[in-house]
């Protein structure tokens, strides 16, 4: 059977970028982006740099929405920016991403890869 | 369970597409069953071979096992027999089976293992299901189009092997496709994420139900469940206030709900069956039912295809 839970992290400190790819549809989403926002709130505390967010997605459930808001909440008013990167010519998740955008005061930038 | 899957690969006619297999859970057995189109040599093989595997008792079909093992007889198409005699050994119990003629070249070829759960019970005709039944359920499956029947625990890896099935058999090829399997795996996810979020446990066993029907112009899911929380006409209202949303309003909601909701410490997005109905753009089909053990929701959702 596939593996729809595959979601993967990478912080990376010294370039200031933390990565969410795979496909994000885990039904206790605030579980597991628990440690992700909490690591965020910390490199932020403890870092002059802005953090970039980078998503490369190719699905998110509801459940992933509302904590990739939470998780972009953390980095508004100037702490950071946003990477959307989604499946080239894949219209449903650039528009998925757009709706991010609207939703929280974070400068985006749009990748079809 | 493996066998069984594995014959009708092997002896199942590839261009008929009601191939069927199910696996009845009851208290004393697991009773797996499939049905498959098969041509007239399989026909002759299988029949010829059942019946010599069926009147064997467990020594003379452990020294049946040995013998083909070694000398390699009984084959037709790679399988050897062996499956079957395997079956048969594992099950202790006799291979049902029934063959319907389709026409001169082909039949229709159904069987059945019951296998007792309890190592001291052997299954008798008391505690087993006639092969009719499953025939039975076999020909509604058919009537309905219904693809997909699953009752059972919605546990973490119950549900990622559904939204497997879901998405190998609903595969789409149409100028539309990105949003068609968008649509059809969305829902689904959204869907069978609603029962385990909102569905009442026993334990750690969260009973429910999930089921793809094929329709004249796409699919139809639903499920059902009994609920752990809130009362009847707050969970209709709920659904009525979704569906009596206009089309043309279902992304603001979407929008101003998730953003609402986000504010809160708790796993509720609130936005699933909005979206579920945004991308469908049809009603969600709801009923409530009072039970012993709480309110029982059935939920459907018709899933048009776009070409």
């Amino acid at each position: 059977m596939e593996n729809f839970g595959q979601t993967n992290i990478n912080l990376d400190k010294e370039k200031s970028t933390l990565k969410i790819s795979g496909i994000s549809m885990m039904e206790d989403a605030i579980d597991f982006y628990k440690d992700v926002k909490q690591t965020i709130s910390e490199f932020l505390a403890t870092s002059n740099n802005e953090l970039t967010i980078e998503f490369e997605l190719s699905y998110f459930n509801s459940s992933s929405a509302k904590q990739f808001i939470q998780i972009l909440s953390i980095i508004e008013n100037g702490k950071g920016k946003a990477i959307w990167k989604y499946p080239k010519d894949h219209k449903i998740m650039y528009d998925r991403g757009r709706e991010l955008e609207i939703l929280v005061d974070v400068p985006f930038e749009f990748k079809g890869v | 369970m493996i066998e069984v899957f594995q014959n009708i690969v092997r002896h199942s006619d590839q261009k008929y597409n009601n191939d069927f297999f199910s696996v009845r859970s009851l208290q004393e057995g697991v009773h797996i069953f499939s049905s498959n189109k098969i041509d007239a040599k399989s026909y002759l093989f299988l029949k010829e071979n059942l019946s010599k595997i069926n009147s064997l008792n467990s020594d003379e079909l452990n020294t049946l096992y040995r013998e083909i093992l070694y000398n390699g007889q009984m084959s037709n198409k790679g399988g050897a027999g062996l499956g079957l005699i395997q079956m048969a050994r594992k099950s202790k119990n006799n291979i049902q089976h029934q063959f319907n003629k389709i026409n001169t070249d082909s039949f229709l070829f159904s069987y059945q293992l019951d296998i007792s759960t309890s190592k001291k019970i052997n299954l008798d005709k008391y505690n087993t299901i006639d092969i009719n039944a499953n025939l039975e359920v076999f020909s509604k499956f058919i009537d309905d189009n219904i693809m997909l029947f699953y009752k059972g625990n919605f546990s973490k890896e119950n549900i990622n092997s559904l939204i497997s099935l879901l998405k190998a058999n609903t595969p789409q090829e149409s100028e539309n496709k990105q949003l068609n399997n968008y649509k059809i795996f969305h829902s689904g996810v959204e869907l069978i994420q609603n029962v385990s979020r909102h569905g009442k446990k026993k334990g750690n066993f969260l009973e429910g139900v999930f089921c793809i029907f094929k329709t004249n112009n796409g699919y139809y899911l639903c499920t059902g469940n009994i609920l752990k929380s809130g009362d009847f006409s707050e969970v209709e209202n709920h659904f009525n206030r979704i569906n009596n949303l206009p089309i043309t309003e279902l992304k603001s909601e979407y929008l101003k709900t998730l953003k609402e909701n986000s504010l809160n410490e708790d796993n509720k997005a609130g936005v699933g069956l909005i979206d579920v109905r945004r991308y469908n753009k049809t009603k969600l089909d709801f009923e409530i039912q009072n039970s012993d053990q709480g309110l029982y929701l059935s939920l459907g959702v018709n899933i048009p295809i776009n070409n």
